[in-house]
């Protein structure tokens, strides 16, 4: 294997890492709170449809410019609709799941058809280098983890996703706590999924997200909602998305009881396996927050 | 004056179900026409399969001087449209209603017999057993092959590469065309083959080409829908040296240079064909072939990049076309007839 091939196979996997790591984060913030988020797809691919908008707007512009006015398309989408989310199960109470899967349903049907008749001959942006990308991802896991267990707010953040009732009691107001931290999940996601138009596909396509914000959420509870454990769980997935091109090039097959194991459709399958593992304990023991998806009666 | 009962909770929930499943169902009424397309579920945008229909729809309705009322195409977002929305074209009703693409069989296999007076055609598997069904299917092989003859002639590193959406017998007889084509240039080339198996993961197609290329490929060939356009992308990337090989529509385009060809499938060429031989009363049932022969199938004119391939592979393209046309070359459809594959003995020029 020469060098080329390894560097080739490292980036790889990091490029796959990037987008999963950045939703999953928000993911962590949102289901530490006490909201469950299979909304991430959505706000992933509003997130790649508002960036790449917002810099094909400005295309005569600088490039840095046209860059910086994506990315803050993509975080303001991810806030509001990050909002919307949070509207709908803390003002409304609705069923979180149920909440998740409307947005991700409006998600495609607003950006496609928009798309569609913004751009019937189709965009393409010069966008950014993926390294803006993929530093950061690699950085704010840690991040996430001082922000979650060292500060305050995180603390806040915790105490409304495990004991809501005994946070309230001691004077956190649960709702705004769930609805910064909602909104703090849309953006990451949505950057996530800036990272796929800006800076890895550089167009748009409708469903560019194509699960990567279910992914996500399965590398958030594989990693037992830690922000490390869940980076953990994007780079693990990212590594076999890689390796199995890699078996694919070498021409190598790995066939166990007769199923061809190295089959892409049979590896497409693999962060729902190993969510399904870690939640039945198989990798130690994994314990989702106290509250998580619980629908308070009355006020908090 | 009819009346209507006070709407109780349970009433209201009732309407607002049977509202959302009549969306679903794509529940707009149609006025019936001419034709009409049922997509896949790629969308219309995907450069590819889908366009190329809605573009030989606009063909046809030119070509038989139809007014734009007279078509019509919907979407599908998942499989369970499928049905939904071949019958809300038939009972519109269109004269003809295309199903666009393999994965609406037995969709169809349900709906053509219900509407016996409407014709059916469906691209890329052969008609179900019905006198109102036609099949329209295409010789990727040839196209393939032609390609992969492209490919292994301009290749410097003499490894080429093939991304496919997913291993379905429909992709594997693109998968064996070029392999063979390959093979015919230069037996000593290697063929590399990965599958996405998503259509539309760009990101995941550009990354097994990035891999691919790194392991020495030089031109990679991409059956993938929109998760092939990231092949594209990442040969555009790489500049010189490097190319992509498009599919379904001309997509040259797309990254001009750094495509070398398009195999281009030409579904707009079935929809109007089809649309036309209805309209004079030539619609049979059973399947339609389109071959290099009748302009089914074909490479894109290479606006770009005919600087770029070596003298005398135009010409020896051209032969094998002929050979293809005439029946004398058959392109292997499966994997292990390419395999089995011996190349032809080309006259030398």
């Amino acid at each position: 294997m020469s060098l080329q091939v390894v560097t080739g196979f490292v980036l790889a996997v990091l490029y796959f890492y990037t987008p999963l790591a950045l939703a999953a984060m928000g993911g962590i913030l949102s289901e530490r709170s006490g909201v469950v988020n299979i909304a991430l797809e959505g706000f992933m691919l509003f997130g790649a449809f508002f960036a790449v908008c917002a810099a094909d707007l400005l295309h005569h512009e600088p490039v840095w410019l046209a860059d910086g006015a994506g990315l803050l398309a993509a975080v303001l989408a991810g806030a509001v609709f990050g909002l919307l989310h949070a509207m709908f199960t803390q003002k409304y109470g609705m069923d979180h799941v149920v909440s998740g899967l409307g947005i991700n349903l409006l998600a495609s049907g607003v950006t496609r058809y928009f798309y569609l008749h913004l751009y019937p001959n189709g965009l393409s942006v010069a966008g950014m280098p993926r390294v803006f990308f993929v530093v950061p991802a690699l950085l704010l896991p840690f991040l996430v983890y001082l922000f979650v267990k060292r500060t305050r707010t995180g603390l806040r953040i915790r105490s409304a996703g495990e004991n809501p009732e005994g946070a309230m009691m001691a004077g956190v107001n649960v709702k705004s706590v769930r609805y910064f931290a909602v909104a703090c999940s849309g953006v990451f996601a949505a950057l996530g999924g800036a990272y796929l138009t800006l800076a890895d596909a550089h167009n748009f396509s409708t469903d560019i997200s194509a699960g990567k914000g279910y992914i996500a959420l399965a590398a958030v509870i594989f990693g037992k909602w830690n922000p490390l454990g869940a980076a953990g769980g994007a780079l693990f997935f990212g590594l076999f998305f890689a390796l199995q091109t890699q078996l694919e090039i070498h021409n190598y097959k790995l066939v166990l009881l007769g199923i061809h194991l190295t089959n892409p459709m049979c590896l497409d399958t693999l962060p729902y396996l190993m969510t399904i593992l870690a939640l039945a304990g198989l990798v130690g023991k994994s314990r989702p927050p106290a509250a998580l998806g619980r629908q308070e009666k009355g006020t908090l | 004056m009819q009346t209507f009962p006070p709407l109780s909770r349970r009433r209201i929930l009732a309407y607002g179900a049977a509202s959302l499943l009549a969306l679903a169902g794509c529940g707009v009424k149609h006025a019936g026409g001419f034709a009409a397309l049922v997509l896949d579920m790629g969308g219309p945008d995907d450069h590819s399969f889908n366009e190329g229909a809605v573009h030989g729809l606009r063909m046809g309705r030119q070509k038989l001087n139809l007014p734009k009322s007279q078509t019509k195409w919907v979407e599908s977002n998942s499989p369970s449209d499928y049905q939904p929305n071949l019958t809300a074209l038939a009972s519109a009703p269109y004269q003809v209603v295309f199903a666009i693409g393999y994965a609406m069989f037995s969709a169809l296999k349900e709906v053509a017999p219900r509407y016996p007076k409407v014709k059916f055609a469906i691209v890329d598997d052969d008609a179900p057993p019905f006198p109102n069904c036609e099949g329209l299917t295409f010789k990727e092989q040839e196209g393939s092959f032609l390609a992969g003859y492209l490919a292994a002639s301009v290749s410097k590193t003499k490894k080429i590469g093939f991304v496919g959406g997913q291993q379905i017998p429909l992709i594997e007889k693109f998968q064996a065309g070029y392999t063979a084509g390959a093979k015919t240039a230069d037996p000593a080339v290697v063929v590399t083959a990965t599958y996405t198996g998503d259509w539309n993961d760009e990101t995941k197609g550009r990354s097994q080409a990035a891999q691919q290329f790194n392991a020495g490929d030089d031109i990679i060939y991409q059956a993938a829908g929109k998760a092939g356009l990231g092949v594209i992308e990442e040969a555009k990337a790489r500049g010189k040296g490097f190319y992509a090989i498009g599919v379904d529509m001309d997509q040259d385009a797309l990254a001009p240079g750094s495509v070398l060809t398009s195999m281009v499938k030409h579904v707009d060429v079935a929809v109007m064909d089809t649309m036309v031989r209805l309209k004079n009363g030539q619609f049979d049932a059973g399947t339609h072939i389109y071959g290099l022969k009748d302009g089914g199938i074909g490479l894109s004119p290479m606006r770009y990049t005919k600087q770029d391939v070596p003298p005398g592979v135009l010409a020896r393209l051209q032969t094998l076309t002929q050979m293809m046309e005439n029946g004398t070359l058959k392109a292997p459809v499966t994997m292990q007839e390419a395999a089995a594959f011996h190349p032809p003995a080309l006259p030398s020029s």
